[in-house]
């Protein structure tokens, strides 16, 4: 094991953290939540079935609540693997999302992300490198519809699943 | 839907209904394709093992949108999920049953919303912990 710190070798972390990256829109088609429901294996009819949810409170199609986590995630969780030290793994630990405003089949969704945090932690495995980066996403009316905080782990031991 | 749950109807320490989920290759590929998610750990088996895992994983993020489904079937179509955390605790490889479930630890009223907290976890048969976390839901009155 390396004695120099983990963090010593993030300087490529370090320099983009509390930065926002480039806004990245997308829009909510119908036809990709219906897809992206079935995935899940989630047979909710407010994802599914657009006469079912025009009469519900949403009047539309809605997306299930892990949607834009999963459509916006990899340009930063890509850059992380890029910058994080050499050799370390890649882990995705966990995430935490504050939902504000439902988001609907027609939407437009501006995302966007910095990196928030960095720490290293030791576990009697080795050290380990936390990088948590936090997403922002606003509909067409401009209203933050989740926040959504997600932290990845580069473990000095080399078993990675990203 | 099933029937609408009411904030009057839950308990402190009311157990959730149990959502049980059966992960297969083919449905990882079918979340790779809807999530955009194309790393190759989660469906190309040669890659997993050059990367030191007996087979392909099952991604994280779906694992967590099972146990967000776990909340918006139990909150039904007039409640709605407000806060939701998790966090990975060990690696899952397709073709074994998860358990998803949830037991209330709060209620309160806050800004005329009323909201119910869950922990909330799935587990593998035998009972060992995968994802564990914690939720917050908010719930219609009678």
């Amino acid at each position: 094991m390396s004695e120099q710190s983990l963090m010593d070798q993030a300087q490529g972390l370090k320099d983009i953290l509390g930065k926002e990256l480039a806004p990245e829109v997308f829009d909510v088609e119908k036809g990709h939540i219906r897809l992206f429901a079935q995935a899940i294996g989630d047979p909710n009819p407010l994802f599914t079935n657009l006469e079912y949810a025009r009469k519900s409170r949403y009047g539309n199609i809605i997306a299930p609540p892990t949607f834009l986590m999963d459509k916006s995630m990899n340009t930063m969780a890509y850059i992380m693997m890029a910058k994080k030290p050499a050799g370390t793994g890649f882990l995705n630990g966990g995430a935490e999302v504050e939902y504000f405003k439902p988001v609907k089949a027609g939407d437009t969704i501006t995302s966007t992300v910095k990196l928030v945090d960095l720490q290293e932690k030791t576990s009697r495995r080795g050290k380990l490198l936390f990088m948590t980066a936090e997403w922002t996403h606003r509909n067409q009316h401009g209203e933050v519809v989740t926040r959504w905080k997600n932290t990845f782990i580069a473990p000095e031991e080399n078993r990675s699943t990203k | 839907m099933t029937k609408q749950i009411y904030f009057e109807d839950v308990s402190i320490d009311q157990t959730l209904p149990v959502l049980k989920k059966h992960p297969t290759t083919r449905q990882l590929v079918q979340w790779a394709g809807a999530a955009e998610e194309f790393y190759e750990l989660h469906y190309d088996k040669e890659f997993a093992i050059s990367k030191g895992f007996p087979g392909v994983i099952v991604h994280g993020q779906l694992m967590a949108s099972f146990l967000a489904q776990l909340i918006t079937d139990w909150a039904g179509d007039e409640g709605s999920l407000k806060k939701f955390k998790v966090s990975y605790l060990s690696i899952v490889y397709p073709g074994y049953d998860l358990f998803c479930k949830g037991t209330v630890t709060k209620k309160s009223v806050e800004n005329g919303e009323n909201l119910v907290n869950c922990e909330i976890w799935m587990e593998k048969e035998g009972g060992e912990k995968v994802l564990a976390g914690e939720a917050t839901a908010s719930l219609p009155k009678r």
